[in-house]
């Protein structure tokens, strides 16, 4: 195979992509391997390596002495090119085996526009993008956030791993190994993992309907276990990866990443992460620093970030950095901060920071609306973040909103407008004439997502969404600010995949043969063909979009995430009425449900969050 | 401490880009646990000078680097044991402070092509190369080149090659570095292991 890659590496961008080859990468003799396992992420290598939770799954399936665990990305569309016309099928890095000869191939459904990438890789290992159409093995699983709505992908993925990978990842390579050693053919391997409890094989499961022809739901075809997503309920056992594999084309940033705690409470209401992930664990600060430590000797590295939905609400951050950076040479970054003073005085100590300036999140410009969406956060916060942060000598501020959201009105833009002006204000007044203040104003769209309290609310229509993005553009000009907006089309491609059903499987099938790739890179995205597409399997779009009456069968209803569905009914009935519902581990439970579901103590933080 | 180290890049680490693979050398050193001195300045960086930077997708058989650090000992066995598979350290060779920048030794360069076909005669090199082909040599499908570097300038390989094979896309030449060349000089002392004389 070697042979063959070296005669087209010469010809495509970035060849290092198709290598493998990398620091702390794993190659195991093939006599000891009894279960290939390919980790695939539907996106390119870069992006791909970034993503932490396949280099847990990849420690730990490699950690199973006759299990080999591979990676495989997207290929860029030269790469595509090059393997098509050598006919030469997508393989594994480590040991270059075509995909079509491994047991497993488990992909990670991160952001919807990688959907149709995810088909392209599977033709492009020689196998059917359709589920019914593979008889025999590898079988094609599929987990992450996608997975929690998976009907889109329903005839595509022959088995969905529901929630958290550590525990639920080697139960089924010891199916899928136990299976091969007997000789199970696919149908009998499927039965068995559907056994397991957060696992969802779509085959066994239809679509039903009422008298009235009326959906009432995916129903079972015999009996399963309740398709409940996995959490890890011991986080600290499931210690942080020991080694990380090191990208030969080098991401923007060189850095390590640990997961200092999973899960965030504060219950943005439009928010999937903030619902799928939920409970909140964190894990014990020792272990963090030992584990730190460790992996940047084991890298390399000499820069440590803490990842978390909101690493500032870690229990003992400040320690935490305290004792990360007491060692010297490390530095340590926060890549997701609350808008608070607390926050930037905290990122203040970091350093790593420093040089790339300080991002903060409204999300929308009037009190109003941030209450609507339980955003935490009062105008006060924001301007004592910014005061920190222009005190202390940052001058690049970016600061991240989103458009159209429910009950959105031309006044909470306008607050926007008056946030900034008033941040740029703040700036003279503290930094005088010196120094400059570069602002820049991210708007995206907001795209209703399952799984949450605004999963009913519509998406915002074309016409509507550029009204109100050249409402800000007109009053924030450059070369004062910046304001970078998100293209429509995109987010309604999101929406729709979304909250997609089985039917919307046709249109991304459909949209793939007429050469969609690589949808989240905006120079790839072709709407045209997604518009066809949607047009031939009769979805209706604009329905698709609009909002979902609160009586309806969601397409996503068979699939329980531990939040209860009358929790995010009540959480929609509060941001009608623009009511915030506080931080749970500092403040009353909300009872959303999911510490009953997973049987755990719910976390308790010390004092209130400095916004409360 | 000034060390100029003599390392191979081979296999599939032929196509890991210029850029990329000097990060990658910081790493190993870090790796290693080998200090490296750092610039001065804003924007500190490890002091590091590659005698000549490698095309992306050819190998190096007895590629140069030079390097700044604060103690060198087994400094071979060291790297090499944290290397990736492909890269190789073969010999690390202490020099004075004094000692010409590595970058300023390189006189010539020697590579071997693998051609698409066996070629009667090596004329069409000639003519593309002029002033700067120093020796060539035929062997079946082998092609011997030994080019020479002048303020820092010389002609690629495959470009060479290519005059030979019209309509041939010159990126699908099979290349290897097989040496770095110095001309004799008494400033280069000692010489460092890896650096081959024009004789
Ligand atoms: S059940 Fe209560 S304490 Fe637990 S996550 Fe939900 S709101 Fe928080």
């Amino acid at each position: 195979m070697w042979d063959k890659l070296q005669a087209i590496l010469p010809f495509v961008e970035k060849p290092a992509r198709y290598i493998g080859n990398e620091i702390n990468s794993v190659v195991k003799a093939k006599e000891e391997v009894l279960l290939r396992f390919a980790l695939a992420f539907p996106d390119v290598y870069e992006i791909g390596t970034s993503y932490m939770g396949f280099q847990i799954l990849y420690e730990i399936i490699n950690s199973i002495p006759w299990a080999q665990a591979e990676r495989v990305f997207a290929p860029w569309p030269d790469m595509e090119a090059k393997l098509r016309e050598h006919k030469l099928p997508l393989y594994g890095l480590e040991t270059k085996t075509g995909l079509k000869d491994f047991d497993l191939i488990g992909f990670t459904l991160q952001y919807e526009l990688g959907y149709t990438n995810l088909l392209n890789m599977l033709d492009l290992s020689g196998l059917s993008p359709y589920a019914r159409e593979r008889t025999g093995f590898p079988l094609i699983i599929a987990g992450g956030p996608g997975a929690l709505n998976p009907e889109p992908l329903a005839d595509f993925i022959d088995a969905f791993v529901l929630g958290e990978g550590e525990e639920i990842v080697p139960e089924i390579a010891e199916t899928v190994a136990r299976g091969k050693k007997q000789g199970w053919d696919k149908e009998k391997t499927l039965k068995s993992l559907a056994a397991i409890p957060g696992i969802y094989v779509p085959k066994f499961y239809t679509p039903a309907y009422d008298a009235q022809g009326k959906s009432i739901g995916i129903q079972p075809m015999g009996s399963f276990p309740p398709l409940k997503k996995r959490i890890v309920r011991d986080f600290a056992s499931y210690p942080l990866p020991k080694k990380l594999v090191v990208p030969l084309v080098q991401p923007v940033h060189d850095r390590v990443s640990i997961e200092i705690c999973r899960g965030c409470a504060r219950g943005c209401r439009f928010c999937q992460a903030g619902m799928l992930y939920r409970p909140v664990r964190e894990r014990p600060m020792e272990q963090l620093v030992q584990q730190g430590k460790m992996l940047l000797q084991n890298t390399g590295s000499s820069e440590i970030s803490l990842s978390s939905l909101s690493s500032a609400d870690y229990s003992k951050i400040e320690e935490l950095v305290g004792t990360l950076m007491a060692s010297g040479d490390t530095s340590v970054s926060l890549p997701s901060l609350r808008v608070d003073s607390y926050s930037v005085e905290l990122a203040r100590l970091t350093r790593a920071v420093r040089k790339t300036g300080l991002t903060l999140a409204p999300e929308a410009g009037s009190q109003r609306l941030r209450n609507v969406i339980n955003k935490n956060v009062r105008e006060e916060d924001i301007f004592s973040a910014a005061r920190a942060a222009f005190a202390n000598g940052w001058d690049n501020l970016k600061l991240y909103f989103m458009l159209g959201l429910p009950t959105e009105t031309d006044g909470d833009i306008e607050g926007i407008v008056r946030m900034v002006w008033g941040l740029d204000k703040l700036y003279r007044e503290i930094r005088g004439n010196k120094g400059r203040l570069r602002m820049t104003v991210a708007v995206s769209t907001f795209v209703p997502k399952a799984h949450t309290p605004f999963q009913w609310a519509a998406f915002l229509g074309r016409e509507e969404v550029k009204r109100r993005q050249r409402l800000l553009l007109e009053k924030l000009r450059p070369p004062k600010f910046k304001v970078q907006t998100m293209d429509w089309e995109e987010s309604k491609l999101e929406a729709l995949l979304a909250r997609g059903n089985r039917k919307t499987g046709q249109a991304i099938f459909l949209a793939w043969q007429k050469g969609c790739r690589f949808d989240a890179w905006t120079e790839h995205f072709r709407p045209q063909l997604w518009a066809e597409s949607f047009a031939q399997t009769g979805i209706d779009v604009e329905a698709a979009l609009g909002a979902i009456s609160l009586r309806a069968v969601l397409p996503w209803e068979h699939i329980d995430i531990g939040v209860s569905k009358d929790y995010l009914l009540r959480e929609l009935g509060r941001a009608q009425e623009a009511a915030e519902t506080p931080d749970c581990t500092r403040d009353k439970c909300s009872d959303c449900g999911v510490c009953a579901a997973f049987a755990v103590t719910p976390l308790k933080r010390k004092g209130k969050a400095e916004c409360d | 401490m000034r060390l100029i180290l003599s390392y191979a890049k081979l296999g599939p680490m032929a196509f890991v880009a210029h850029l990329d693979f000097q990060q990658l050398w910081w790493r190993i050193f870090r790796l290693a646990g080998i200090t490296l001195e750092m610039t001065q300045g804003y924007n500190p960086r490890p002091k590091m000078r590659f005698a000549s930077p490698l095309a992306t997708g050819f190998q190096g058989e007895g590629e140069l680097l030079e390097v700044f650090l604060e103690e060198g000992q087994n400094v071979v066995e060291r790297l090499n044991l944290v290397m990736p598979q492909g890269l190789k350290v073969l010999a690390a060779t202490q020099v004075p402070l004094a000692f010409p920048k590595v970058t300023a030794l390189v006189d010539a360069l020697a590579y071997r092509v693998k051609l698409p076909h066996p070629l009667d005669s090596h004329e069409c090199i000639g003519r593309e190369a002029g002033d700067y082909l120093l020796n060539a040599k035929l062997e079946g499908q082998e092609l011997n080149l030994l080019l020479k570097v002048e303020n820092q300038r010389t002609i690629r390989p495959d470009i060479l090659a290519g005059a030979c094979f019209p309509g041939f896309d010159a990126r699908g030449f099979l290349i290897s570095r097989t040496g770095i060349f110095a001309r004799q000089n008494e400033k280069i002392s000692p010489l460092p292991a890896g650096l081959l004389l024009l004789d």
